[in-house]
């Protein structure tokens, strides 16, 4: 009798924890989806911040242009003034380079924002391109 | 005898706590992951209505600039004059209500819009209206100070139209996001940010 009690009670956890795993996986699936959606919404926004970024205009020149001039002549990007325009955005953070050169334009770092990047790749002459990247901390 | 008694009566007591904790455990875990799965679609799908409104938004020839050779990503400053303080009446989700602000972070420009409500009921619609009111009328206060008060002070108001729609009417939930747009004046561009409200009835 003793053994058949103890063994129905291990019977029975042994059901519960099975019973109980489904809820966990449920649980680990929605927290995964849910990061991912969140992750996407951020990456489309770092998107648009990029394309509004080199859409702007500065003496008739799109930012998009401009950039790619001062790549070739390899000048700095002080006067397109990019942190005061990411900080209009509203972006806490934000860190602006040119990957290929590991060239960092504009950065202001903040410990407890996870950035999202956007990448977007400009063509200069001789069939050569840099990837620019803007990551923001949304 | 008395001390296997003993030791038998804890470890009965031991595996009967254990079962009643197993039991508990399972209880809560099912009352919590099917109350948030039961919500979750919900939420996403409110949420991703607005996000879609958006983005729709930003593709709406009647509100972007448009060149003979494509479509742009860019709001045209003028179409926008055109469409201020009006509704949008070719887009939007059923039963739903959305606010909409762009503003000109650079210059501090501002527009503001509304989606028509389509499929909700008089009286829901007579809510939005004075709600519509209410938040209309905020804007009509000088604005002072810095760029960045300006927009807080958007963000105030199309949060305080949601709580008044919230609080009149029964909705399944809102939604709030702002996203960054660019802005054409004639030959200049600059950038902007775009401020949706979304309140799903």
């Amino acid at each position: 009798m003793k053994g058949f009690f103890t063994g129905a009670i291990m019977a029975f956890i042994f059901t519960a924890m099975i019973i109980g795993s489904i809820p966990l996986t449920l649980l680990y699936a929605k927290i995964h989806l849910y990061g991912r959606i969140e992750d996407y919404v951020d990456i489309n926004k770092a998107r648009l911040a990029l394309i509004s970024l080199i859409s702007k205009t500065k003496n008739g020149k799109s930012y998009g242009d401009i950039i790619v001039e001062k790549l070739i002549n390899q000048e700095g990007f002080d006067e397109l003034e990019i942190d005061d325009l990411l900080e209009k955005m509203g972006f806490r953070c934000y860190k602006f380079y040119i990957e290929e050169d590991d060239l960092v334009v504009v950065e202001k770092k903040c410990e407890e924002k996870k950035l999202i990047g956007a990448k977007m790749k400009v063509p200069l002459p001789d069939l050569n391109y840099k990837t620019i990247v803007l990551e923001v901390g949304v | 005898m008395l001390s296997k008694g003993l030791v038998l009566t804890t470890t009965k007591a031991l595996t009967l706590l254990l079962a009643i904790a197993c039991i508990v455990s399972v209880y809560i875990l099912f009352n919590k992951v099917f109350y948030e799965f039961h919500i979750l679609p919900l939420e996403l799908q409110y949420r991703k209505n607005a996000l879609l409104l958006a983005r729709v938004l930003m593709s709406e020839e009647n509100l972007i600039y448009v060149d003979e050779a494509s479509f742009h990503i860019t709001f045209d400053a003028e179409k926008l004059n055109e469409i201020n303080n009006k509704p949008i009446k070719e887009i939007g989700y059923p039963n739903s209500f959305s606010l909409i602000s762009i503003v000109d972070v650079e210059n501090g420009n501002m527009w503001n819009f509304y989606i028509e409500p389509k499929g909700v009921e008089e009286k829901d619609l007579k809510k939005f209206l004075s709600c519509r009111w209410e938040y209309t009328k905020l804007f009509v206060l000088p604005q002072t100070g810095p760029l960045e008060g300006g927009i807080a002070f958007v963000r105030g108001n199309l949060n305080k139209f949601t709580t008044c729609l919230l609080e009149k009417m029964k909705t399944k939930g809102s939604y709030y996001d702002e996203f960054p747009v660019s802005i054409r004046y004639g030959d200049e561009t600059r950038v902007g940010k775009l401020l949706l409200t979304y309140v799903q009835g």
